[in-house]
């Protein structure tokens, strides 16, 4: 994410992530506006590093894994994962490939690219970063 | 990286629709089943299992739907969606899209052959290094009365300072003519004109050669070796193309020179065959030179004529008028002169075909939309935004541009050979080579675009325009729709008829003019003469005393060999042969002053002159062969000279002087007067415009009194020309065997060569004006058949009410011949102002000829009708009790 003349932060809250930013330098916020794009980044955030951790998986296992360690804190269909895979696939970061699941099943398994390996890495970072800030920023923002 | 590769796959997305349709059913189908397996594992029953599963999905359709959004490009997918829904609409349409595409063809092809031939001539004619930048010029003369008009041959000394004084040249080259004899061991001949040129010329042209070498400085050095370079055409004439020639020695001129460069074929600087290295320390001749990048003309030609100025100052024996500047122009201009014009004129007009097949296709369109009005309402009721049924509306006119844009390209692909092989030969240089290329097919795309904004943008805005939704509800004959298109239609077709009007009457003036100018009485008889011209070997042109004197021998006895030729009635010698050559004079009467110049147009001739063009002694006599061998200083002039300069007197005995001998660098009687000793009729030569035949004050002296004129021989003769040359060929040869004929043909074959120029005016003009009259018949057709048909319950009721077979046709008629009167006036008008521009190519017939505008129109009103039978009789046929319960 681009720290530049002004500072973009996203916090996902409830099921919709706001998007604010903030003119270097003052201490206002400016909601911009809702952006499904967010909700999209950080799902592809998640998958990304669903299939680091777990190898090759097909998009129903990475639903429920994603459901999972998130602890259902936000509830969002199933099927919004699959556009984002899509995404991924044509981004080159995730390739697909039809295999047999455990139980004799046929299904469609996404598996990391070395490109998406580097993705997974710089998303992370700049995620890390984000949330430095901001909790910083709000932290700043108690004491004021 | 990532952007491009993610765009690809999007890309191909499109067009493996259907595999990934199943591909995506197939995921969806196995995550469904190991949710519900999962689901049935934790307890569930079957139906719940299901029911949770495709809740947590989110419905099997809208995920889908998600997906393929993200799998294609939307925009792009709508738009294939345009053309898919365009070219079906178009397909069911056949013979509308047929006649669109048909008009359209027309007009893309006609544009695209003129759009070739303006580009390659103006814009890509020479495979020279910054062509564009060569400038050639030459002393003009400014007086209006006496002297010689100018020249462009400059002297040694000329040259060096042109070359050395000038600030606006990066370089010059200069060149001169040479004529040489080849002898290849059996015979010796003339090849064709080549030049002898400065050794940086090939340089300075930046052309390398196909073979071999070009010259370099030490070529031009007095002791090297001498070599020359042949042009493309020379070797595949001569030597049909063999390489082993190169570096071989060839005798020239009787003296050995090495061959040791052949250009490539688009080489043919000057229309030379051949070239000889020229010293720089020995360069006279012509002079062309590369301006310095942004040094304007006007620049060029003030630098130039100070140097000039300066010159005349220096050197006040030298040949310069006395009053003159100098006059620079383009190399390309030089080349190409006056054809410029004709080319615009020409595109000019094949736009106006071009707009005259847009406003066909557009009313064409127009009347489709009528049709599918409740069609596009609907689709707009259902929620179709404005934009997008503008965009499915110009997305078939595109389809019908692009078709027709292929389909005019291949017409123009074989109209372009035509059209190049209608182009006279010598109006364009050898190197200019009109093709399609990749920037006329630019042109040609460009075009496409052009066109269906053109015709697709005023049908879609159109429909558009207004309240849609009330126009669902109101009926199904929507009066005030039709009568809003129906005004549009008609002004189109008014356009069009006033467009082609334009055309027609610019086509018909250069018809009448060609017609007056290739069936004039020349007042004399053109057919069975035969002419040529001698090449002359340097012996004859060295000293002046003696020279003219071995010339004049030469011609008696040519005269004489041609005269005892089986199949000769008369010979004759001349300067140069009528109709289309002559020399001209400003004329001296003594005692006669006079402002204005005096002109007159006169020949050195023989005494056969006057029999072989058959002119008729009036009054006085003829010189006689005795006058001719005597030199004697006599003079004939026609009756016109009489008439223009001696008004009320006798011209006979009077003295006449013609300026033009005076000139000193000339081998002619200076200062000298003639005695007028008879009169003969008047015959015509070509106008200074050199588009008419005009009778002109003309003189005639015996050609012995002088040494400097082209000797041009004529016979009038029964056999078959090529024998007689030949035969005459060996006579000449037999008198001196350096003597050669130059150049020759017949009287009528000449004029036949003239007539091209016009020939192709007239031709390519022609052939647009009838596209224009023939698209103009389609849209009369198309708006007066549609009228009819919309009409058709009118037309019931009014049978039905007992109006007859005339009553209906007369209807149908007077509409449309409403429409038509209109497009005529305007287009009368409009001729009236831009037949202007044509003033330059038609002569002998005034531009607002009423005769040409009376029948352009009454051949347009006439087709016009005529196109109207069609649907008026279908109109008279309108069964009433159909017509009537006809919705």
């Amino acid at each position: 994410m681009p720290v530049s003349f002004e500072v973009t932060y996203c916090i996902p809250i409830g099921h919709v992530a706001r998007c604010c930013s903030i003119p270097k330098g003052q201490g206002r916020l400016h909601i911009v506006g809702d952006k499904k794009d967010v909700w999209q980044g950080t799902l592809a955030l998640m998958v990304l590093k669903t299939l680091e951790a777990l190898g090759p998986l097909h998009g129903y296992g990475i639903a429920r894994r994603i459901e999972q360690t998130r602890g259902d804190l936000l509830s969002v269909n199933y099927g919004t994962l699959y556009p984002a895979l899509l995404k991924l696939e044509q981004e080159g970061y995730i390739a697909s490939e039809w295999g047999v699941s455990d139980n004799n099943r046929k299904a469609k398994y996404y598996k990391l690219t070395r490109a998406g390996g580097k993705q997974l890495e710089r998303e992370a970072r700049d995620w890390q970063q984000t949330t430095a800030i901001l909790a910083r920023f709000l932290a700043s923002k108690e004491r004021a | 990286m990532k952007r491009i590769h993610s765009w690809w796959t999007r890309l191909r997305g499109l067009f493996r629709k259907e595999q990934l349709d199943r591909e995506l059913d197939a995921e969806m189908a196995s995550h469904l089943e190991m949710h519900i397996a999962d689901n049935l594992r934790a307890g569930m029953t079957q139906e719940a299992a299901r029911r949770d599963a495709l809740l947590k999905l989110g419905g099997v359709e809208q995920t889908k739907e998600s997906v393929r959004d993200r799998r294609g490009i939307l925009f792009l997918e709508t738009l294939l969606q345009d053309f898919r829904y365009a070219l079906r609409s178009l397909v069911k349409n056949r013979g509308l899209s047929f006649v669109a595409i048909f008009a359209l063809a027309l007009g893309i092809g006609a544009t695209t052959v003129m759009f070739s031939a303006v580009y390659n001539v103006f814009f890509d004619p020479l495979p020279y290094k910054n062509f564009s930048r060569y400038v050639v010029f030459r002393i003009q003369n400014l007086a209006n009365v006496g002297g010689w008009k100018g020249r462009d041959f400059f002297s040694l000394e000329e040259v060096r300072a042109f070359r050395e004084q000038n600030h606006v040249f990066e370089d010059v080259v200069v060149h001169n003519g040479y004529r040489l004899l080849y002898d290849n061991g059996k015979y010796i001949h003339h090849w064709p004109r080549g030049e002898e040129v400065t050794t940086n010329t090939f340089e300075f042209l930046g052309v390398p050669p196909l073979l071999g070498r070009t010259f370099s400085e030490e070529d031009s050095r007095p002791a090297a070796p001498p070599v020359f370079i042949m042009n493309y055409r020379l070797w595949q004439s001569e030597f049909a193309g063999d390489p082993k020639i190169l570096n071989t020695v060839f005798i020239l001129d009787g003296k050995p020179r090495t061959l040791v460069g052949i250009m490539p074929q688009r080489f043919n600087f000057f229309g030379a065959s051949f070239w000889l290295p020229m010293s720089d320390s020995n360069a006279a001749g012509s002079v062309v030179g590369r301006l310095k990048p942004g040094v304007s003309f006007a620049t060029a030609g003030a630098d130039l004529n100070a140097i000039a100025h300066q010159l005349q100052k220096e050197n006040p024996q030298g040949i310069f008028p006395d009053k003159f500047s100098i006059v620079p122009e383009t190399l390309l201009d030089s080349f190409i002169g006056g054809f410029r014009k004709t080319l615009y004129a020409l595109l000019a007009a094949v736009l106006l075909l071009l707009l005259i097949a847009c406003s066909n296709v557009a009313n064409l369109l127009l009347l489709r939309a009528t049709v599918r009005e409740r069609e596009i309402v609907m689709r707009a009721t259902l929620g179709a935004s404005r934009l997008r049924l503008i965009r499915q509306l110009l997305a078939e006119s595109f389809v019908l541009a692009a078709v027709a844009s292929v389909a005019g390209c291949v017409l123009a692909y074989f109209a372009l050979k035509g059209v190049v092989a209608l182009i006279p030969e010598g109006t364009l240089p050898e190197e200019v080579l009109i093709r399609m290329n990749v920037p006329v097919l630019f042109a040609a795309l460009g075009l496409t675009l052009l066109t269906t904004v053109l015709s697709g943008l005023a049908p879609a805005l159109h429909i558009m325009s207004g309240d849609l939704q009330s126009r669902l509800t109101s009926s199904g004959k929507n009066i005030e729709g039709n009568v809003r298109h129906g005004k549009l239609r008609s002004s189109l077709v008014i356009g069009e008829v006033a467009l082609s009007i334009v055309v027609l009457i610019s086509a018909g003036l250069l018809m009448r003019s060609f017609f007056i100018l290739t069936h004039a009485d020349f007042g004399f008889d053109p057919q069975n003469v035969l002419y040529f011209r001698l090449a002359l070997p340097k012996a004859y042109n060295t000293n002046i005393d003696v020279t003219r004197e071995k010339k004049n021998a030469l011609t008696r006895q040519v005269l004489a060999r041609m005269q005892g030729l089986p199949g000769v009635t008369t010979v004759s010698e001349s300067m140069l042969e009528p109709p289309l050559r002559y020399d001209w004079s400003d004329t001296i009467i003594p005692g006669k002053p006079h402002t204005e110049r005096w002109e007159t147009r006169f020949e050195v001739c023989s005494e056969g002159y006057f029999q072989i063009l058959g002119l008729p002694l009036l009054h006085g006599r003829l010189f006689s062969e005795d006058d001719v061998n005597a030199n004697r200083h006599v003079m004939v002039v026609n009756e016109r000279f009489s008439r223009q300069y001696f008004p009320n007197e006798e011209p006979i005995g009077h003295k006449v002087k013609l300026e033009v001998l005076d000139r000193p660098f000339l081998d002619a009687p200076h200062d000298t007067y003639f005695e007028i000793v008879g009169i003969v009729p008047d015959y015509k030569t070509l106008g200074d415009d050199g588009r008419s035949w005009r009778a002109f004050p003309q003189t005639f002296i015996p050609y012995s009194v002088q040494g400097f004129s082209h000797r041009t021989y004529m016979a009038r003769t029964f056999a078959d020309p090529k024998v007689l040359l030949k035969n005459i060929q060996q006579e000449v040869r037999a008198i001196d065997p350096s003597v050669e004929i130059e150049t020759s043909g017949t009287l009528t074959a000449s004029l036949h060569e003239f007539y091209r120029r016009p020939q192709f005016e007239l031709f390519t003009l022609g052939s647009f004006a009838f596209i224009g009259l023939v698209l103009v018949v389609v849209g009369i057709f198309g708006v007066m058949a549609y009228t009819v048909s919309r009409q058709t319950h009118e037309i019931g009721i009014r049978v039905a009410l007992g109006a007859q077979r005339r009553d209906i046709l007369s209807m149908v008629f007077v509409k449309s011949l409403g429409i038509i009167a209109a497009g005529v006036a305007i287009g009368l008008l409009a001729s009236y102002e831009s037949s202007r521009f044509l003033a330059s190519e038609v002569s002998g017939v005034s531009i607002s000829d009423p005769s040409t505008y009376g029948v352009v129109s009454f051949i347009v009103v006439a087709v016009g009708l005529l196109a109207c039978y069609l649907p008026a009789r279908r109109a008279t046929r309108v069964d009433p009790m159909i017509a009537l319960r006809y919705e």
